[in-house]
């Protein structure tokens, strides 16, 4: 509060006014190019984004399709109390937590580690090919690349081949047969597929570095690591922190497709997460108002977190997405 | 200060809200006569200037499958059907989710016109959805009637009412030339090398795996796999539903139907489970089994069975079709599979071949919102198709184009009339690929003795058959593939499977968690080692008598016993 | 004024021990992500039966233009890529105008509403109210059926937003205050000053919107699958997909009829899944090149200086 009004007085002339309903009008007028530009798109986000909310009263009942608001039968916590009484809730949460904390970790630093190295290219006509072949698998559907990452580790797979004759190993092992292995092969693949992708981002960032930043650099006779340390890095600071903050939120959103695709009876332990479980038992079910329930906690969950991710690195000082 | 601004924004966005609100209102009632608006417009030109040659067409939504998005007039069979009823229909097939399209169409309260509405069927009709068919059948649909009169009982739901009419009203049995259900597949090139052996039991079956890969330990280069099997999402019936076939019952499910009492009992926790399960242990402490079984998916499965390094395998034939094709089209006529119908124990009979049955739901219903002059009219076009000369159009064409009859009035196809309708462009055209199975069809035989379907009629079949698949036939002294498999016993209720299951209902959950705990505790089971069988598969059972499975039988056991019922009458 | 210099410093050894190592595992990392591409080439190259063996790597064993002309066959399909790059090109330029302009608002330090709009949109990244009421609101604003259903309800991401935002938010202040002193508007200094200095992160966010409207079909699915002139080639291809795996739809005699049909037209669902993946993710992977010239290192801040 305190240091944004104080932006504010700085910009503002009459800081007096600022308070009550005439310093509130007046600054309107003031910034009424800013309102232009904002509020049909205000408008826009509450009609498209916050108006279908009110389905979320279905996860208070038992959701008919055909029957009006009012006709539909209540039911309280039901849906709520399905989900978290259900024996393998615990160990879906787990499951859903590990796998987005695994993806959150492995796909930051995977795609600035890209990013930072891809800078690096000298060659210009090198660098763009690279950068356009390391983004090709996130166009690959997960039907697809669940089928790739299945033929590379089965039993007769590239994978074991390669260990074999390394002599790492001395029996081929069935990767997806185990269940312990699953969040590995989840991570890996994710990062696979999704770290050119992820990348891209970092690329702009570094794009908008100042030039001079580095010359000087090099004339004080800084190495490659300690610009890339010095001026790279700190270059991406803000980006970096912003869509940490927003993928926080992201806690339990997992994704579900290659969970659901590479999943199985032996793995399931580990591979089964909310996503899948409300697939199973309410999509699949015609179960709507289960779905519902299972999204609403979710959010609940994304707020704690990015609440909590939002205010830390405000109090650490590299403030914050609001 | 914070709170004010916010108290004014939030006031802003209310006020901009109950306008949107509002106006949405009056937007609704224009939105719905707007999609409406191809029928409405039809049947209002049709009102005023009632002639002749008017053509109507009308929406048919297609949940049961994939297919090409057509006007049926674009068809030779759909063109001759308007000139004789004046309808055609836009058909859309669709494309994702069934559960998410049809909820929207309920939640809307907007339909086509024509709706096979698939697994969301039941949810329709709760939804008052379709509109009752009996007068109108009764009125206008005398060949419909006359067709599916032994069925009519069924078809009606507790209200007493019809609201779908679905596809396969069987006439006599047809005994098919080719396994088309569920078998137990044996390589060709092992039963050749084995003296054409004829596997009756379970230990045969897998005496005769065993034999041979142990002489032939490895395939082209390649390590033999005993028995395979498919397990992967939703095909894991492919591998639970074996106790069922082996003890004599044909497909009818999660559940055993007793042929005297009628009740219905879950299978998954009684010795035949725990014998299959013990035999698949058995077999893997001998390195017979597919180490990967339980974790292929089905390309991968698929795959394997066209490598011929696999000696067995059971699945139902529908499932491995594009593997058996790339099979069948390769030179190798033993790198085949031949199917056998294996039990427990002789003296079982076997019932892998459906026996006649009829299935309800889903089927094709006329929406609410359709006026009644087009509710006459469809139904009349559906009456069209249920005549019998019509229906003969539909499965065998056109006489001297599509096939032949002989002296003795029995249809039959010649080699080139065999080469064209099997081509798929063909059957686009001529309309045979979409007056599929889905519309008012008969099954079975007709009254002269023909089969419904050609590849069903003896003549037609053997035509089909190669060097390769007489030799086969020859060795066992068979005709038909099928000969070896027995006829099925009558199941009036036949098949179970297709019982209603209310949506949050405990039949509903145990059918999931069942998948589940299978799914989850199998792998286990069949891998253990033999001595550990016992105390892992009492580990199951304590799981599985969690389920509620006394429920799911109650419900299954209620519409036996209802369908024997309403037969019998 | 900055002059850029070029870089005329020696290499180091250093130097020449990073370049090495970061050649070399750019070329390995590579060959893992063109891999699977060179694979759905070679499958959708070769013969559909066969396909079904597997054991196809980086060559066609049966070559093959057949799955491509099963494809391209449709007459569907032309207009259904007229559509996908028409939804592309306006939801993308919409959409990116859109955000930009929300985005500058927001990372203005004094604008009074700055934390409230952020916070409503920012909201907006972690609910959705379901399949069925969205459904019914675009139902009763009447986009069903309209080219429109595509653009409107997407128009902003909120994750886009955020990341331009705190792009802007990073340029130099001065330029802003310099701008002001000479009499600038606002919509002035948006159009002429971070317009133009902000081109890296639009051609990102242009990239995103673009690669999410191209592959969109879940929308046409819901809202649009009876107007065949509005679907679009992601979901032409999808229902071409789904018809190729006529044996799994249970329907005997048809699964009969084209058992042992030995035409070669024959296609399977593995071999149209590798046809689609390459008809449908090579333009859109075109247009990556296309906008990398906007990446461009230094950016043109000293000139503004």
């Amino acid at each position: 509060m305190q240091s944004e009004s104080s932006i504010k007085t700085k910009t503002m002339s009459q800081a007096d006014d600022d308070k009550g309903l005439k310093g509130f009008l007046k600054k309107c007028k003031q910034q009424q190019a800013l309102l232009w530009m904002t509020v049909p798109f205000v408008i826009w986000v509450f009609i498209f984004k916050y108006l279908p909310v009110w389905g979320w009263t279905m996860a208070f009942q038992d959701y008919k399709p055909a029957l009006s608001f009012t006709d539909q039968e209540w039911v309280g916590f039901k849906h709520f109390l399905f989900l978290f009484t259900d024996d393998r809730f615990l160990g879906v949460l787990r499951n859903t937590l590990a796998q987005s904390l695994i993806n959150l970790v492995l796909g930051f630093i995977t795609a600035i580690t890209l990013a930072v190295l891809i800078n690096e290219l000298s060659n210009m006509k090198f660098k763009r090919v690279v950068q356009t072949i390391s983004y090709l698998p996130h166009f690959l559907s997960w039907v697809v690349a669940a089928a790739l990452v299945s033929s590379v580790l089965s039993i007769e797979g590239i994978v074991n081949e390669v260990l074999m004759g390394l002599g790492l190993i001395d029996k081929e092992i069935l990767w997806l047969g185990v269940g312990e292995y699953f969040w590995g092969i989840l991570g890996a693949a994710e990062t696979w597929k999704n770290v050119g992708w992820n990348a891209i981002i970092y690329l702009a960032a570094i794009s908008m570095i100042d030039q001079e930043q580095y010359e000087a650099a090099k004339i004080d006779g800084a190495s490659r690591i300690q610009r890339i340390l010095h001026i790279t890095i700190p270059g991406m600071k803000s980006v970096i922190i912003v869509l940490l903050i927003m993928n926080i939120g992201y806690i339990l959103e997992a994704g579900f497709e290659p969970q659901y695709l590479l999943g199985n009876g032996q793995n399931v332990e580990y591979s089964e997460n909310i996503d899948v479980f409300v697939i199973k038992y309410g999509i699949s079910m015609f179960n709507f108002s289960l779905a519902t329930a299972a999204g609403m906690f979710k959010t609940v969950i994304s707020f704690i977190f990015l609440i909590a991710a939002n205010s830390l690195s405000k109090k650490m000082g590299q403030g914050g997405l609001y | 200060m914070d709170w004010k601004k916010n108290v004014w924004l939030l006031s802003l966005l209310v006020a901009v809200c109950l306008l949107i609100a509002a106006c949405s209102d009056d937007s609704e009632e224009t939105g719905s006569s707007d999609s409406d608006s191809d029928a409405t417009e039809e049947s209002g030109n049709e009102e005023n200037e009632e002639s002749d040659g008017e053509i109507y067409t009308y929406d048919f939504f297609d949940a049961s499958g994939p297919g090409e998005d057509i006007n049926t007039s674009e068809t030779t069979l759909g063109k001759m059907f308007e000139e004789e009823t004046g309808v055609n229909f836009d058909i859309e097939h669709i494309v994702g989710d069934v559960n998410q399209k049809i909820g929207t169409m309920i939640a809307s309260g907007e339909y086509p016109e024509l709706l096979n509405a698939e697994q969301s069927t039941d949810a329709v009709i709760d939804a008052g959805g379709f509109i009752p068919l009996n007068d109108l059948l009764e009125e206008h649909a005398p060949n419909i009637m006359e067709m599916y009169g032994p069925y009519l009982e069924l078809m009606k739901r507790d209200d007493g009412n019809i609201y779908v009419i679905s596809s396969g009203a069987a006439h006599d049995f047809a005994k098919p030339a080719n396994v088309e259900q569920g078998a137990w597949w044996i390589k060709r090139d092992v039963l050749k090398e084995l003296d054409y052996p004829k596997p009756e039991t379970l230990d045969e079956y897998f005496d005769i795996i065993e034999e041979y890969t142990e002489a032939n330990p490895q395939i082209d280069g390649a390590d033999t796999i005993g028995f395979t099997a498919l397990t992967h999402d939703w095909r894991f019936f492919a591998l639970s539903n074996q106790p069922m076939h082996l003890a004599g019952y044909p497909n009818d499910g999660g559940i055993f139907v007793d042929m005297d009492t009628h009740e219905a009992t879950v299978y998954n926790n009684k010795p035949e489970t725990e014998r299959w399960l013990k035999k698949l242990n058995e077999i893997n402490s001998k390195g017979l089994f597919d180490q990967e079984a339980f974790t292929q998916n089905y390309d991968e499965y698929l795959a394997k069975l066209t490598t011929g390094r696999v000696v067995g395998f059971f699945d139902y034939r529908w499932q491995v079709g594009d593997a058996m094709n790339t099979l069948q089209e390769d030179d190798d006529p033993y790198n085949d599979y031949m199917a056998f119908p294996v039990v427990f124990e002789e003296g079982v009979k076997d019932q892998y071949l459906d026996p006649i049955g009829f299935t309800a739901s889903p089927g094709m219903g006329i929406t609410t919102g359709t006026s009644e002059e087009d509710q006459i009219r469809i139904i009349k076009y559906l009456d069209h198709i249920a005549k019998e000369e019509v229906q003969k159009l539909v499965t065998w064409g056109i006489e001297g184009e599509t096939y032949e009859v002989g002296d003795d009035g029995r249809y039959y196809r010649t080699e080139e009339q065999i080469e064209q309708t099997r081509s798929t462009e063909f059957r686009d055209e001529f309309g045979f690929s979409y007056f599929e199975w889905g519309w008012p069809r008969m099954n079975g035989l007709y009254e002269d003795g023909n089969a419904v379907e050609p590849p069903k009629q003896p003549e037609v079949a053997s035509m089909m058959y190669d060097d390769g698949d007489k030799e086969f036939l020859e060795a066992y002294d068979i005709e038909t593939f099928t000969e070896l498999f027995s006829e099925p016993d009558p199941r009036p209720w036949f098949p179970a499977w297709d019982t209603p299951i209310e949506t949050g209902s405990q039949a509903q959950l145990y059918e999931q968690q069942l998948d589940d705990l299978m799914k989850r505790k199998f792998p286990e089971i069949v891998f253990a080692d033999s001595s550990d069988f016992d105390a892992q598969w009492s580990s199951y059972l304590d799981e599985f008598e969690g389920l509620p499975y006394e429920e799911y039988e109650e419900v299954i056991t209620d519409s036996v016993k209802r369908k024997v019922e309403l037969v019998e009458q | 004024m900055f002059r850029r210099k070029k870089a005329s410093f020696m290499r180091t050894r250093e130097d020449i021990i990073f370049d090495t190592g970061n050649i070399i595992f750019m070329l390995i990392l590579c060959v893992f992500m063109l891999y699977p591409f060179l694979n759905q080439i070679a499958i959708s190259l070769n013969e559909a039966t066969d396909s079904v063996r597997g054991g196809i790597y980086l060559w066609p064993r049966e070559f093959t233009w057949n799955n491509y002309e099963h494809v391209f066959e449709k007459a569907a399909i032309y207009q259904a890529i007229f559509i996908s790059v028409l939804r592309t090109l306006v939801g993308a330029g919409v959409g990116l105008f859109c955000t930009a302009m929300v985005a500058y608002a927001i990372a203005q330090p004094n604008f009074i509403f700055k934390k409230s709009v952020t916070i409503i949109f920012i909201m907006t990244m972690y609910f959705n109210g379901g399949l069925i009421p969205t459904f019914l609101l675009m139902r009763d604003l009447q986009l069903i059926g309209s080219f429109w259903v595509y653009i409107l309800p997407t128009l902003i991401s909120a994750f886009n937003l955020i990341i331009m935002r705190s792009f802007i938010e990073g340029l130099p202040n001065s330029i802003f205050e310099s701008a002001r002193i000479d009499g600038a508007g606002d919509f002035r200094i948006f159009f002429q000053i971070v317009l133009p200095l902000s081109l890296p992160v639009l051609a990102t966010v242009a990239l995103f919107v673009a690669v999410f409207q191209w592959n969109q079909w879940f929308d046409v699915f819901l809202y649009n699958s009876s107007q065949e002139h509005l679907t679009t080639l992601q979901y032409e291809l999808m229902k071409i997909l789904q018809n190729s795996s006529t044996t799994s739809s249970g329907d005997m005699a048809s699964a009969f009829a084209n058992s042992a049909d030995g035409n070669s037209n024959m296609v399977t669902p593995k071999s149209i899944q590798a046809t689609m993946t390459i008809v449908a993710s090579v333009p859109i992977i075109m247009v990556y090149p296309f906008l990398q010239r906007y990446f461009v290192k230094g950016m043109t801040l000293g000139a503004v200086k």
